[in-house]
């Protein structure tokens, strides 16, 4: 049963990220990434992880991506050129990832890292809270900082944009703050 | 992991129902498409430039303080949830105190956006 | 569901049927019930609203149809917009202007899952619940952003970008405001938040002086949450003809009608439940032998209500007054909420 959920929504989350980047217009793109991480929140459920799961909707796929959103219509609706990408990027992004995954097939091939099983119990709110706030406390509380940090640079950033729109039309890039967020939440 | 198999019937059960709607409506509705019917309803009056809006700076604003908001409620909500039990374990108090320097930082962010103007909607 | 499962364990016809064969029916049954009570209860609430706005300005809204005070108007409309014309705008964008109704349906609709209609009418019992009754409203955001964008008519992008930023902020009062129910308890489970309140009307966590708060601030923010008056922004006839679902006609328009009255219904069940005491009469004689679900239904009927009646009532605000409150009153207030309540639980355990 675990099983079939697993190739189901694997396969859905699979298909989901290509359509993601072969997608012209960057809203469509968003939209397909976005069902994309539904169905690894639906992953996550199926291996009991359940506040990660509920926290990729919530996190990923509301608050991130509502942000990418935004950017993208702050870009506006120029009408992007149909050109073929780079064949020299294409060939770096396909051995790249072929790379990668050849990578991981070896490591879960050879056996050398044995996972182990969890219980039941392992991925409830409870256990992770309590996991946090003592083993990882540290990290706990830098992460308040980093976020913080993240604040500061959100006012700075549009301080500026403010004062550029004026004389302009608003420049959405400042993609160093939602990077910096997204570490966080990979944390 | 069976707690959630309900939610998938559901969802089914609620693309199933609206497609089901939207083809019926397809088939029993008419379709007299005419040029001057399809383009946007902006009051009437014919369109005038492109939909390649200018948007006010504060809704990118308002979005990126959302996600560093969401992200800090993230933190806030496995705490939330033992803290019953934290407190029956007799470590509430060090709990509390490990969580008031987490909350005091995002409230130094929020003076300082404050300060700044960054929540000021001109 | 487990009310399904026992009825169906019980009846004659199910005998002998596999253990998941029975689970898997009573799921199917579950979800038609939610389903038929969506759209049911959605067609009502349009009708109570006209009602209700009807006599708030001293006329008395629908009256032919189904003789009676006009019951029958919200299905007589319902079949309208199914025989009416499905208009693609010319240069709307095919996949997201398709997409936008479903999303918008899907996401107020799947919050239904988890409310507690009684202790064995459940959907899904999750430990997760409340979370992920929010969760599911960012999915309403997204079909609101593909409305806007996939449209392409200035007025829908406007009342787009208004709502969604006007959801995602009062996101955060909204879930800051449950915590301290939330700590109090120790669970997100809605069904173990209401199932706390059993007892005397005053065991209630509406009539705690925090959690008080916590309701009002609540119950603000859930109004601009599902875009209703004072906070219908998005929508301002007034200035933006219908806001993001400007250029929706026939059946994909009445998917955004029907996902905003269930979200009416969903933030008002949440609130039910974790303030208004669930299923619980307030009377522990009383309980015994009323249905849990009617009392369920009962009490989150009237906050829908009380929904109506303000939106008839007040005025709307300005983007700028609506920001102000969410980032300057309401986010501070339930900060100080939350950190009152630790300090105070962590000292007197």
């Amino acid at each position: 049963m675990q099983g079939l959920f697993f190739y189901l929504f694997g396969t859905v989350a699979v298909i989901s990220a290509l359509l993601t980047i072969t997608r012209r217009d960057p809203v469509t793109s968003a939209f397909w990434l976005i069902f994309c991480f539904l169905n690894v929140a639906a992953l996550f459920a199926t291996l009991s992880a359940h506040l990660i799961a509920v926290l990729q909707i919530l996190i990923y796929a509301g608050a991130i991506m509502v942000f990418f959103l935004f950017v993208t219509m702050f870009l506006g609706k120029e009408k992007r050129s149909a050109e073929r990408p780079n064949p020299v990027v294409f060939g770096v992004g396909v051995l790249t990832v072929g790379a990668i995954a050849g990578g991981l097939m070896r490591l879960v091939r050879s056996g050398s890292h044995d996972f182990g099983e969890v219980g039941p119990e392992h991925g409830t709110i409870e256990a992770v809270s309590r996991l946090l706030l003592s083993n990882y406390l540290f990290a706990f509380e830098l992460t308040g900082l980093l976020l913080t940090v993240a604040m500061v640079g959100a006012v700075l950033l549009a301080r500026r944009e403010a004062k550029g729109a004026r004389a302009t039309r608003t420049p959405a890039g400042a993609p160093s703050g939602p990077a910096g967020v997204e570490e966080v939440a990979d944390a | 992991m069976n707690a959630y198999v309900p939610i998938l019937v559901v969802m089914t059960i609620a693309v199933v129902f609206s497609l089901l709607f939207l083809v019926l409506s397809k088939l029993l509705g008419p379709s007299r498409p005419d040029p001057e019917k399809l383009t946007a309803y902006e009051c009437g009056v014919p369109t005038r430039g492109s939909t390649n809006l200018r948007f006010y700076v504060r809704f990118y604003v308002v979005a990126l303080l959302f996600l560093l908001f969401d992200l800090e409620a993230a933190f806030l909500i496995p705490w939330a949830v033992s803290f019953r039990s934290f407190v029956a374990d007799g470590v509430g108090y060090s709990m509390f105190a490990a969580m008031t320097v987490f909350f005091g930082l995002l409230v130094v962010g929020l003076v300082y956006e404050w300060r700044k103007g960054a929540l000021e909607w001109e | 569901m487990e009310a399904f499962q026992q009825m169906l364990s019980q009846a004659g016809w199910a005998q002998g049927m596999q253990p998941w064969a029975l689970s898997g029916l009573a799921m199917l049954f579950a979800g038609g019930t939610i389903l038929g009570g969506v759209a049911v209860g959605a067609m009502f609430f349009i009708w109570t609203e006209r009602k209700v706005a009807g006599y708030i300005q001293s006329r008395y809204g629908p009256m032919y149809v189904g003789h009676f005070h006009g019951v029958l108007q919200s299905i007589a409309d319902g079949v309208k917009l199914l025989l009416k014309e499905d208009i693609w705008p010319t240069d709307a964008d095919k996949f997201l202007f398709r997409i936008a109704p479903l999303l918008v349906f899907t996401g107020a609709f799947l919050s239904f899952v988890v409310l507690p209609f009684g202790p064995d009418f459940v959907g899904a019992s999750l430990d997760i619940g409340l979370f992920y009754a929010f969760a599911t409203s960012s999915l309403v955001v997204m079909g609101v952003i593909a409305a806007g964008w996939g449209s392409n008519n200035k007025w829908s992008l406007y009342g787009a970008m208004r709502g969604a930023a006007q959801v995602i902020s009062y996101e955060i009062p909204l879930g800051l405001a449950v915590l301290p129910v939330v700590m109090s308890v120790g669970s997100l489970n809605l069904g173990t938040l209401a199932e706390a309140q059993r007892g005397w009307l005053w065991s209630w966590h509406l009539f705690n002086p925090i959690f008080f708060v916590s309701f009002v601030i609540y119950l603000i923010s859930s109004l601009a949450e599902v875009n209703r008056v004072p906070f219908d922004l998005p929508e301002t006839e007034s200035e933006l003809v219908s806001g993001y679902h400007t250029e929706y006609t026939g059946m994909k328009f009445a998917f955004f009608f029907l996902g905003e009255y269930a979200d009416m219904f969903v933030v008002s069940a949440i609130a039910v439940s974790v303030f208004l005491g669930g299923w619980y009469t307030g009377i522990p004689a009383v309980d015994a032998f009323v249905p849990a679900p009617l009392v369920f239904i009962l009490k989150s009927v009237f906050l829908v209500f009380v929904q109506i009646w303000l939106r008839w009532t007040l005025p709307r605000l300005r983007v700028d007054q609506l920001m102000y409150v969410c980032w300057k009153v309401f986010i501070p207030l339930s900060l100080a909420n939350l950190f009152i309540y630790g300090l105070i639980r962590s000292m007197v355990g």
